[in-house]
């Protein structure tokens, strides 16, 4: 599930379980402290009175910048959660359009063309054709769509999250209970519906960076290569 | 718990992961933790795996332990005639 081509992040070498979680950590913090500077910002009445659209793009734009520039990612540490497939009328399922020769390779072998054994490029090169084409997208062996474990693994951190999400707002609502709300502010209600938001998109990614072990491939790699000519 | 032989059949054949793992459509991290035995496969992946390798499910996969095949080998039954003696 880790994108061990893209393992770093603001040169911090993520192969390390340990120093993931210590990214993930520090990442959550900053998004916490963020968080809390916006919304005592947007707390002054007369701002919020006055500008209370304001708020909310504020807020929309601090969480999609934050999400976007952070570990969380999808597509950065962690390979993308969605192989890009479009649904096509008349065919049941998705369909993945080929278009370039690497295109076809993927589709039919899972890597670009260079990088196939002489027979299998034969292949390609019979099968291909000049234009846009529609394939079943459940029949491709692109390496970006994820296998069987990485699908589970997505759909284990998203139910994970979704837990965690249900647990803090069950633990907020307790603590909130019994406070006067007189004085709410909505860029308070915005701020905290956007936190949510926040942990919903990076909820699974934050589960995957803190449980995934490290990549062992490098080693195992080196023991056995296969034999060169 | 379901143990495997994927790793020594892919040192014999002198197959890296990410081979195996573009041939039966997987990701290189996944061939590893199967040989480690962190992830149980789906029965589509285990024939796959087995179709690979071209031997049957339980040359591959046990739900008890495997012996080193080198010990397996050399504990087989004989089956060559008996030598003469000689003098």
């Amino acid at each position: 599930m880790l994108n061990t081509a893209k393992l770093r992040y603001l040169g911090i070498d993520l192969h390390s379980r340990r120093r993931r979680r210590i990214v993930v950590v520090c990442s959550w913090a900053a998004f916490t402290a963020g968080s809390a500077a916006l919304e005592s910002f947007l707390d002054d009445r007369s701002f919020s009175v006055h500008h209370h659209e304001l708020s909310l793009w504020a807020a929309i734009a601090y969480v999609c910048l934050f999400y976007y520039l952070s570990v969380f990612r999808d597509g950065g540490a962690i390979r993308p959660f969605h192989f890009r497939t479009r649904p096509l009328a008349g065919l049941r399922g998705r369909v993945v359009v080929l278009n370039s020769l690497d295109d076809w390779a993927r589709y039919y072998y899972g890597a670009a063309l260079d990088d196939l054994p002489q027979e299998q490029q034969q292949d390609v090169l019979r099968r291909y054709r000049v234009g846009y084409y529609y394939r079943e997208a459940n029949k491709s062996r692109s390496p970006e769509r994820l296998d069987e474990r990485e699908t589970m693994i997505r759909d284990r951190a998203s139910a994970s999250t979704l837990r965690w999400v249900g647990i803090s707002c069950a633990v907020g609502a307790a603590s909130l209970t019994g406070h006067n709300f007189a004085h709410l502010q909505p860029a308070n209600i915005i701020t905290v519906l956007f936190n949510i938001v926040f942990m919903v998109m990076a909820g699974p990614a934050t589960v995957i960076l803190w449980i995934e072990p490290d990549p062992h491939e490098s080693g195992d790699l080196t023991l056995m290569e296969a034999p060169t000519a | 718990m379901i143990f495997n032989r994927i790793a020594v059949l892919r040192a014999e054949r002198s197959i890296t992961r990410q081979t195996l793992a573009r041939e039966i459509g997987v990701h290189a991290q996944t061939i590893g933790f199967l040989e480690r035995g962190d992830y149980v496969p789906s029965l589509e992946l285990v024939f796959k795996l087995t179709r690979f390798f071209h031997l049957p499910v339980e040359a591959v996969f046990s739900t008890e332990p495997f012996r080193p095949l080198s010990e397996q080998v050399y504990t087989m039954p004989v089956s060559a005639p008996k030598l003469r003696r000689r003098g």
